[in-house]
């Protein structure tokens, strides 16, 4: 995701990271007027309409593990086989 | 609707949990198989048939020829399934049957091409013919042996051919492998391993699992039993796989994303660069992780190349898959249709220009198919998503530029580095752009060239690793090197002496490769000599003293029409300019041969000419030990004086000033070839050097005796040496005149550089090269003046051998204890000094005594103090050697 400048809504977005699967991903983002939005824990999550349609019901954790941690995204329709496998960062 | 199980241990076998799920042609939408789902269980159950079919070693121990056979067995029955391979491959993954139908045959001659190269051209064991280590020699050798439990992780473009890319490879350097094909489209590696079994390769030495990414993958990247994973697959989850394979460090080998640069120069031909963006873009629907995505396209050419372009693109026929006059077919799926909608709603939100395509394409009959137009984005800036962000779609971003430089900045404005292009007429400009992109492949005028014998992957994010020919092959072996001792004694080993108070080397290996013409008239032997040696064009190097003197010139005459000229600006102390300055000058003669006439400097530059000479390079190429692997460029040396040795020694000594010190070629390859002594050359020696050359003999000959490295060979060598300047120096002195004398003295001064150029010196020369070195003292005078002090101090250790030098000094040491003898030894020495007139102090020589610490901090790292016979730790014990002598 591109950075665009701080903002105070998380954008879960569909993205593309190279060969075969796309994957969802967060991104500090504004609202447009084509996006659903949830509060959660004092947290605005802005998702794409369209997307929505795509993913259905999406999960966000935390894991902290060896080498790593970060978010992992898993949705009641999954956008590929690997999806829930990597963790991933809130982009800026 | 046809079935499809797991393929494990060579068996076909429905999922543990009975799991199946259905696979759907994207042309239609419609299922056309359903496929047994493995799972975790099922995983470790490939493994662990990988793990036992690797360790029993049918296949993995297999001669490798019969790998081979076995491998083009396995390529005759994806043969025989060829049809049935291209249709199941294209109706699975969209490739338009055009495409597919050529898959087998490619899969086929991938495997063909590299077991034959596997069982011909690998080097399985190679050996090392200069090991580096010049203290430890033996046989090295390396073997080059499979890795074991290989993980093949497939996607969805190209699921046979990418399945066959890994499972080849895995195969011929003997590895078993466990395949997990992409979800979407497992269909062919099922077939694949029906050929396998059908092929006869044993069970267990490929197994294939389709199931889930993210549930196998954590089984599959972190199961101690595998040993290497290879994964073609998206970024996000090879940074995954390297995270979680580090936890047992398996290796892994990662093709990954690409926005792959198409630079198309105002000089390509326009029609020609056309075809390769759309090809280069759009072949397979864009799902092609080297497609040229970011195509940019010079302003001089922009608007008449983007209208071209814009037509070519709307000419593209997309349609169902298996209908052969298709040129693109339909996106895998629906996720990632709807992945490529997103990205061009972004693109248009960034403010790029859709010039065409950007909607779906209703084929009759098809509404459910996934089919989508080439789409054009211009007016693209490189920052915005849709020119960073793969999309795997037939999407493509065209970027304006004026200059190649700009070209090449947004070229490598990415995070990947998988593939590239360059469209130009002209084609020295276009691989000088080509050499900058920081790129695994660049094709120049074409684009999505593979070919089984040029290695395929990418730079930064793209991956780690490549795919094709021996660079692949080696990425599935690993390396056992082997090192056989020469020596196998424990007194001979100069490491297991680090830790044993046992410090003398016991064996030795002795090697005097120069021939030796001596006595009255032994010049003229040097017209045969060079004949010999397949020489016709002698380059004479000298100093300005000897060529003063005339010396050179007597070689020359003797050498008559085999001399092409005379370097003689050979400095004192030569460093690595002299040689090099030296060396243009032999290859502007075209040289052939070196004949050096003079004292060590003269003979040390020619050994280092001689080495560049036959190379190339600079000198300073060469400071090292024991690297050569062949003869260098013949040398016959005259020398001038007698006391270096360097006529049959293996050593150059050369000033660095880069490094500020003296440092060395060691190599017997350098010894020269042969050496003339011939008294005509030392009979004009003056008195002085004539002293200071024969006491650095002297010296080379103690040393050699007490050295860690002294041999039998070496002491005889040394002891006449020892004699020979003792009974000679003095008459020398007396008539410089005296033949028989000084051709003697040219003898020890041979036997004394035959004894230390294997027995080597020790702390004397230490000490001596340092006060040379920092105050310019000779290297005889100071050899000389710190010799009798050195013998006292190696009494301790070397009291016996002190004692044979005493005897061939004519010390009568019968009734003598042999440190007695020793002592005698030393005091001998000094008495020669004093009767040849040798300066016998260091305040003699013009060394300052405020400077003995700081000489004797430097005069311990010197090498030579590695092979005292005493061993030399204590600087203070060096400080009081050097007040002993000041």
């Amino acid at each position: 995701m591109s950075c665009r400048e701080v903002a105070p809504t998380i954008r879960i977005d569909l993205r593309f990271n190279g060969c075969c699967d796309a994957s969802l991903g967060l991104c500090a983002d504004t609202a447009s007027e084509n996006d659903l939005s949830e509060q959660l824990d004092g947290l605005t999550f802005i998702i794409d309409r369209e997307t929505y349609q795509l993913t259905g019901d999406i999960t966000i954790s935390y894991v902290s593990q060896e080498g790593g941690q970060g978010y992992v995204i898993t949705s009641n329709k999954p956008v590929s086989e690997w999806e829930g496998f990597a963790v991933t960062d809130i982009k800026f | 609707m046809e079935h499809y199980k797991l393929f494990i241990d060579g068996k076909f076998v429905d999922a543990q949990s009975g799991k199946t799920f259905q696979t759907i042609d994207p042309g239609t939408g419609a299922p056309i198989a359903t496929v047994a789902q493995a799972g975790k269980e099922d995983a470790e159950a490939a493994i662990a048939a990988a793990r036992r079919a690797f360790d029993k070693g049918e296949w993995s121990r297999m001669p490798v020829k019969a790998r081979m056979a076995k491998v083009q067995d396995f390529a005759d029955q994806v043969a025989q399934q060829g049809l049935r391979l291209a249709a199941t491959e294209s109706m699975d993954a969209g490739q338009i049957i055009s495409l597919a139908k050529f898959m087998p045959l490619i899969s086929i001659t991938h495997m063909r091409n590299l077991s034959l190269a596997a069982a011909t051209k690998f080097p399985w064991e190679e050996e090392i013919p200069v090991s580096g280590n010049a203290f430890a020699p033996g046989r090295e050798f390396i073997r080059r042996e499979p890795l074991g439990v290989c993980v093949g992780i497939v996607p969805w473009n190209y699921p046979m051919y990418i399945a066959v890319w890994k499972i080849t490879p895995a195969l011929c350097m003997g590895n078993t492998i466990v395949i997990k094909p992409a979800s979407v489209t497992p269909l062919t590696a099922c077939i694949l391993a029906e050929a396998a079994k059908a092929a006869g390769i044993p069970d267990g030495v490929i197994n294939v699992i389709p199931g889930p990414g993210g549930e196998l993958g954590k089984v599959l990247c972190t199961h101690p039993d595998v040993d290497k994973i290879a994964l073609t697959g998206s970024t996000e989850v090879g940074r995954e796989i390297m995270r979680i394979a580090s936890g047992t460090i398996k290796k892994v080998s990662l093709e990954l994303g690409g926005k792959s640069a198409n630079i198309i120069l105002d000089d390509a031909d326009i029609d020609l660069a056309v075809e390769g963006a759309c090809f280069g873009t759009f072949f397979h629907q864009g799902q092609v992780c080297s497609s040229g995505t970011r195509l940019l396209v010079q302003s001089k050419i922009y608007d008449q190349f983007l209208d071209k372009m814009k037509k070519r693109a709307e000419m593209l026929r997309v349609g169902y898959q298996l209908d052969p006059t298709s040129h693109m077919g339909p996106i895998v799926s629906k996720e990632q249709l709807a992945t490529v909608e997103r990205y061009v709603k972004i693109g248009k939100e960034e403010g790029a220009e859709i010039i065409t395509g950007g909607k779906r394409v209703d084929v009759p009959g098809m509404p459910e198919g996934n089919y989508y137009a080439p789409t054009i984005f211009a007016k693209v800036k490189n920052k915005m998503r849709i020119a960073q962000e793969e999309i795997f779609g037939p999407v493509v971003s065209v970027i304006k530029f004026d200059s190649d430089e700009e070209a090449l900045a947004i070229a490598n404005d990415s995070i990947y580095g998988l593939a590239g292009g360059v469209f130009s007429g002209n084609n020295a400009r276009a691989q000088r752009l080509a050499n900058q992109v920081r790129t695994g492949t660049m094709w120049i005028n074409n684009y999505h060239i593979f070919s089984d014998f040029c290695p395929f992957g990418g730079y930064k994010q793209s991956g780690i690793g490549r795919d094709f020919l021996l660079e692949c092959l080696h990425e599935y072996t690993q390396i056992n090197r082997i090192h056989v001792n020469s020596m196998a004694h424990n007194h001979t080993n100069m490491y297991f002496q680090l830790i044993s108070d046992y410090k003398k080397v016991d064996g030795f290996t002795y090697s005097a490769p120069t021939t030796v013409v001596s006595g009255h008239g032994a010049l003229s032997s040097i017209y045969k000599a060079i004949v010999d040696l397949g020489c016709k064009r002698a380059l004479i190097l000298t100093d300005p003293g000897v060529k003063e003197a005339g010396l050179a010139d007597i070689v020359k005459n003797a050498l008559a029409d085999f001399c092409v000229g005379m370097f003689d600006k050979v400095p004192a102390d030569p460093d690595l300019e002299a040689v090099d300055a030296a060396t243009e000058v032999a290859r502007e003669l075209k040289a052939d041969c070196i004949v050096s006439v003079g004292g060590g400097s003269v003979m040390d530059t020619a050994k280092g000419v001689c080495v560049t000479l036959k190379n190339g390079g600079l000198a300073n190429d060469y400071l090292n030990f024991l690297v050569l692997t062949e003869p260098q460029t013949p040398h016959i040396a005259v020398p001038t004086t007698s006391g270096t040795g360097s006529e049959v020694t293996s050593v150059a000594v050369l000033t660095s000033h880069k490094a500020g010190r003296k440092l060395f070629i060691v190599d017997p390859r350098i010894s020269p070839n042969v050496a003339i002594l011939d008294p005509i050359f030392t009979l004009g020696l003056p008195k002085s050097l004539t002293v200071s050359t024969a006491m650095d003999a002297m010296t080379h000959a103690v040393e050699a005796m007490t050295s860690t490295m002294s041999n039998l060979i070496c002491d005889g060598m040394a002891l006449q040496a020892i004699r020979l300047i003792n009974e000679n120096l003095a008459l020398a002195v007396e008539d410089g005149k005296n033949e028989k004398a000084r051709i003697n003295l040219q003898v020890a001064a041979t036997m004394a550089g035959w004894a230390f150029t294997t027995a080597q010196v020790g702390l004397a020369h230490g000490m001596a090269h340092t006060i040379g070195a920092l105050h310019h003292v000779p290297h005889g005078a100071a050899c000389g003046i710190i010799l009798p002090k050195v013998m006292r101090y190696n009494v301790e250790t070397s009291a016996d051998k002190l004692a044979q030098v005493a005897h061939a000094m004519g010390v009568n040491i019968r009734g003598m204890s042999d440190k007695e003898a020793a002592l005698a030894a030393a005091d001998t020495v000094e008495a020669l000094m004093q009767k040849v007139g040798h300066p016998m102090r260091l305040r003699d020589v013009g060394v300052p005594e405020e400077n003995l610490a700081i000489c004797a901090f430097h005069a311990i790292a010197d090498t030579a103090v590695i092979f005292n016979g005493r061993p030399v730790s204590d600087p203070n014990d060096i400080i009081q050697l050097y007040t002993q002598a000041y």
